[in-house]
């Protein structure tokens, strides 16, 4: 985990100082770096994958959540917002550990979207259910996430931070009205729709976490996957 | 061959090494010299090929190309190299229509020959099948033994299968291995354990052989010649002959008379007290699953009586299913009405057990649908005790409902029924994947509920159960009931659609559906032929 | 089903698509835009796409268009004060800037509509599975399980209204709860059969050596010298930008537009780029139609009304 930790850890500040950077400097190509950064986010973790000798059974479970996550954004397509794949990527990240959270909703969002459409946002998507996974696999075992309190919180905080994080995207073609105006507009704007998904997130988790820890964990054990 | 859990599994994973189970094993397994253990690993993979039961599981990829593809990427062939492999299995099996199709618009029969011709893609020399049909459909079935037949005669290619559908391997096999409780008790051609059989202690082997072979066995009057073991007759055609002979030896002339009166109450071996008033009927109902679909039933009009066993038997896609789902109320058909009898309930067992399964272990799924059926805790828990035992679950009520066997988890989905105290149990292909022996046990199951005064429809593909187990056949074509009638006079007035035995001796004994049948009337035929 | 320019190469796609999503980033001239903006709505609509186009529209509009009017209220840059709004001044160069930026992510999503069509997930990946072959393998499986799972979450869905567990009954609270169940039944499932999968996988050698990759498509010459082309007439307007032609500045202060020869080659070249693909698609529906109408004309009679029985005869 250890080894994992330390690239992706530098290649988020990078994406993140890379956007400051870019900002500072009023450069005008924002949308076109953000892009590159957040392949540069996206890499680490997929390079990994690559380089890393998975067993068919471990590549099939990660194949088996990301679609099941993918899946069950169909039914509750006309409700904005209200969207079970964050809620099914912590709980397989707390399970299985950050990777295979991170990359579980990476490839929900790229599969899902089959379905809903490709977009600009896609690779945002990717990335933001992608850290929804990471950091609930890091943070699995300090003693706030193990409780029930703290994992609902946890999910309310990532309904809000999923909706900042696409608002970026949305953000960046102004970059020369960027204030913090603008960005409290946008926020403000999107509140609703961030509260539902914080909210329908701690709905899920509530109802999920017993059940689907419990499933997730007998697989685990009864076949040694993806131990760390 | 032998009864499930007794170790066919376990052995074809022994023979195949990426997938030998881990465990303590003692002993070396040889394949052309050399030890499993030192084959190279592209050699272990590509020239010992495996096709497992379920087809739907086995399929890795999105389309069907990927997924024919995908071993010879595994093996890391050359694009030339794959593409004229693909370009001639797609020829030998008639793929190419479906190459680009995605693999969820294949039917169950073409799943399991894809998942066939992508093994065979990396030339196997040594083909193992775990029960490669035991989820198809009899007509699916017969399609992919016949393409084993060609491979193996064609081709050449070895081939160990494991199978409860014998009527069609066994008369292709050259050597059969009989195992039982992980030993294996006889390894012989078939005609010679048809001949072993016959003796104490492999009879019960017997429900495992075709027809043919059973019948042989059953009747007494064996002639003189018929000690040659190459005389046994394994397939129809054979039996027929062989039948034949025996009745002009016996009787000197063709059978005068109607020997169905012979065998009067013995087709079906179920009690039927047939009640005139029906519980469950559907009146011209008219079904179609979209505004624009087909209409998959179709005027339909069908009645289930109290005590009584109907069979609907029908091809693939008939809409035998639907019609469960309609009839049990799942599924609002668009015209037409489908009415219970007052304060009885429609019990549904859909193929698939694991789509009832939602806890832990079997006990919990049974106490949630006890309360869920609104029983007093004291009365669920006797109820549950009673059905556990009557089902034979009391030993793995403990157990996750998946880590049970297949037939464990029907009768465990069917306890979970039965806890609604049904009076109409509708039954969804039965006895798919049952071995013999776990098909007449469940049948003695039918029997006792049906002894309780429950009234049963099974929508199967097996004629044999039906003509067996059945008080009444129906046939499902084309969205409505296009025959009925009891066994004897649905069966006897099919040409093709009819049991193995029925096709044998169809010319003698028109009626006879089963070995009993055969069995009883031939005594009173033969003895009639004595006299003359 | 698929002819013209979607039958071709995936790479031909992906570098048609890329150049367009780096020329709508980066030239923000505004004649460029709006070439680029008609030549993906003419190519959109020979692709028979028209009604995805019509769908998308409010929605893309409302996006762009807030750009249009959030750019002026939150940037007060420029010299061309036009009036005040709230106290803020209004500028004119923020107004065309929210304007440009307007045309851009109309340009951007009508791009995604079109790439959707032409760029199938298959093509996708056979493109990406050189680079990532695991990843895109475990896409290409979760993209096999999605309609699986899909048919199976209606049948555990019939099944399961017989032990009460229906989503279409009862308070909300309880039917959310029911839908978390047959999720968690169809998660059981299909990690258990997943484990078969991963026999399958094994039994095929998966994980024993680097995978090689079988593709369906082929480069023909046609494939070779429309990415000849379309590299060409892209790498000329990418170097005449990075020379500074076709630079339309706005921020500090509004520069006339200008137009002179450099701009000329490079608006040229440009147009070459953005209409190869419809002028693909527009030669194939015309080569269909002209053959429908010279070259077979006795082999397929439109049957009209009454069928005369005697026509096979003669």
């Amino acid at each position: 985990m250890a080894r994992l930790r330390f690239p992706l850890i530098v290649a988020v500040a990078l994406f993140l100082t890379g956007l400051a950077l870019t900002a500072a400097l009023k450069d005008r190509h924002y949308m076109l770096l953000s892009l590159l950064l957040l392949g540069a986010a996206l890499l680490p973790v997929f390079l990994r994958l690559e380089r890393r000798k998975l067993e068919s059974r471990e590549l099939v479970l990660l194949a088996v959540l990301s679609a099941i996550a993918a899946v069950s954004r169909i039914p509750f397509a006309a409700l904005p917002s209200v969207k079970p794949v964050s809620a099914l990527v912590i709980l397989s990240a707390y399970v299985f550990g950050a990777e295979a959270g991170f990359i579980i909703g990476a490839v929900a969002a790229l599969v899902s979207n089959i379905y809903f459409g490709q977009g600009p946002w896609t690779p945002w998507q990717m990335f933001a259910w992608g850290m929804a996974g990471l950091s609930a696999g890091w943070l699995r075992n300090s003693w706030w996430m193990k409780k029930r309190g703290g994992m609902l919180l946890f999910g309310f905080l990532w309904g809000f931070l999923f909706g900042w994080i696409m608002n970026i995207w949305y953000i960046i073609s102004l970059p020369e009205a960027f204030s913090w105006g603008l960005v409290m507009t946008a926020y403000a704007s999107s509140f609703y729709f961030d509260l539902a998904h914080a909210l329908s997130n701690v709905f899920f988790l509530a109802i999920l976490a017993g059940g689907w820890t419990g499933v997730l964990q007998r697989f685990r054990r009864k076949y040694g996957l993806l131990q760390d | 061959m032998g009864p499930s859990g007794g170790g066919k599994t376990t052995l074809l994973r022994q023979l195949k090494r990426e997938l030998t189970p881990v465990g303590t094993g003692s002993g070396v397994i040889r394949y052309a010299g050399l030890p499993l253990a030192e084959l190279p690993e592209e050699r272990a993979a590509g020239e010992i090929g495996m096709v497992f039961q379920n087809p739907e599981a086995q399929i890795v990829m999105d389309t069907v190309w990927h997924e024919l593809a995908f071993g010879m990427e595994n093996l890391g062939l050359a694009p030339q190299v794959m593409r004229s492999r693909l370009a001639e299995m797609a020829g030998l099996f008639g793929l190419e229509p479906l190459l680009y199709k995605p693999v969820h618009e294949l039917s169950g029969g073409q799943k399991q020959l894809l998942n066939l011709a992508s093994v065979l893609l990396l030339q196997p020399k040594l083909l193992l099948l775990d029960e490669p049909t035991s989820q198809l459909d009899p007509v699916a079935a017969r399609e992919f033994i016949q393409t084993l037949h060609r491979l193996n005669e064609e081709m050449s290619v070895t081939i160990i299968i494991s199978e409860h559908r014998l009527e069609e391997v066994l008369p292709l096999a050259d050597r059969v291995l009989l195992m039982e409780s992980g030993m294996l008790k006889a390894a012989c051609p078939p005609r010679e354990l048809v001949s072993k059989a016959s003796e104490g202690t492999f009879a019960a082997v017997q429900s495992y052989l075709p027809t043919a072979a059973r019948l042989y066995l059953a009747l007494p009057a064996r002639g003189k010649s018929d000690t040659l073991t190459e005389s046994i007759p394994l397939t129809v055609r054979e039996g027929k002959r062989w039948l034949h002979n025996l009745a002009s030896s016996a009787a000197g002339e063709p059978p005068g008379g109607n020997p169905a009166a012979a065998f009067g109450n013995n087709t079906a071996a179920l009690p039927h007290k047939v009640d005139s008033t029906p519980l469950l009927s559907a009146r011209e109902v008219t079904f179609r699953y979209e505004k624009e679909g087909r209409e998959v039933l179709r005027k339909l009009s069908l009645s289930l009586h109290r005590g009584e066993l109907l069979a609907i038997l029908g091809g693939n896609g008939a809409g035998k299913s639907t019609l469960l789902h309609v009839l049990s109320g799942l599924a609002k058909p668009q015209r037409g009405k489908v009415e219970l009898a007052r304060g009885i309930t429609a019990g549904f067992l859909a193929q698939n057990p694991l789509l009832y399964f939602s806890y832990d272990t079997a006990l919990e799924e049974l106490q949630h649908m006890a309360a869920f059926a609104r029983l007093a805790p004291e009365e669920a828990a006797s109820e549950i005790s009673r059905l556990a035992e009557a089902f034979e679950l009391q030993q793995v009520l403990q157990s996750h409902p998946h880590d049970l066997s297949g037939g464990q988890q029907q009768k465990l989905a069917l306890a979970m029924v039965m806890l609604l105290k049904p009076a109409v149990l509708l039954l969804d292909e039965p006895t798919k994947g049952l071995d013999p022996d776990a098909k007449v046990r469940f049948a003695g199951l039918l029997r006792q509920l049906l002894e309780q005064g429950m009234s049963i429809a099974v929508v199967t593909h097996d004629v044999e159960f039906a003509a067996r187990y059945a008080s009444r056949c129906a046939l499902l074509f084309d969205g409505s009931i296009t025959a009925e009638g009891t066994p004897a006079d649905f069966f006897s007035s099919n040409y093709f659609y009819t049991t193995a035995v029925n096709r044998m001796v169809r010319d003698i004994l028109p009626q006879a559906l089963t070995i009993e049948d055969v069995m009883t009337a031939w005594q009173g035929y033969a003895f009639r032929s004595s006299l003359l | 089903m698929s002819s013209g320019f979607r039958a071709m190469h995936p790479a031909v796609g992906l570098l048609y698509y890329a150049g367009l999503l780096l020329f709508a980033a980066l030239i923000t001239h505004p004649l460029f835009l709006i070439t680029e903006l008609a030549g993906l709505i003419l190519l959109l609509l020979l692709q028979g796409q028209g009604r995805q186009l019509l769908r998308g529209l409010p929605f893309y509009l409302l996006m762009a268009g807030s750009v249009a009017v959030l750019n002026p209220l939150f940037s007060h840059r420029g010299a061309h004060i036009l009036f005040y709004l709230w106290d803020q001044p209004i500028t004119l160069e923020a107004v065309l800037y929210g304007l440009i930026m307007m045309l851009v992510l109309l340009t951007i999503f009508l791009l995604f509509i079109s790439y959707n069509y032409t760029v199938t997930t298959d093509k996708f990946m056979y493109a990406f599975a050189a680079a990532a072959p695991k990843t895109a393998l475990l896409t290409l499986m979760a993209i096999r399980f999605v309609p699986l799972f899909q048919r199976r979450l209606r049948e555990i869905t019939l099944i399961q209204r017989f032990r009460g567990i229906d989503v279409g009954e009862g308070s909300l609270r309880k039917r959310m709860r029911d839908g978390m169940t047959l999720l968690k039944v169809l998660l059981t499932w299909s990690l258990e059969e997943a484990l078969q999968t991963g026999d399958s996988m094994k039994a095929r050698g998966y994980g024993i050596r680097r995978r090689s990759t079988y593709s369906i498509y082929k480069m023909d010459w046609l494939d070779k010298a429309v990415l000849l082309l379309l590299g060409l007439s892209g790498l000329i307007p990418l170097i005449l930008w990075l020379q500074g032609y076709g630079a339309f500045e706005i921020y500090p202060r509004m520069k006339p537009l200008v137009f002179g020869s450099g701009e000329a080659v490079m608006y040229i070249s440009f147009c070459l780029f953005v209409l190869i693909p419809p002028g693909l698609e527009g030669k194939e529906i015309w080569l269909w139609r002209s053959s429908r109408r010279k070259a077979y004309p006795s082999v397929t009679p439109e049957p009209n009304g009454t069928r005369s029985m005697s026509s096979p005869l003669r």
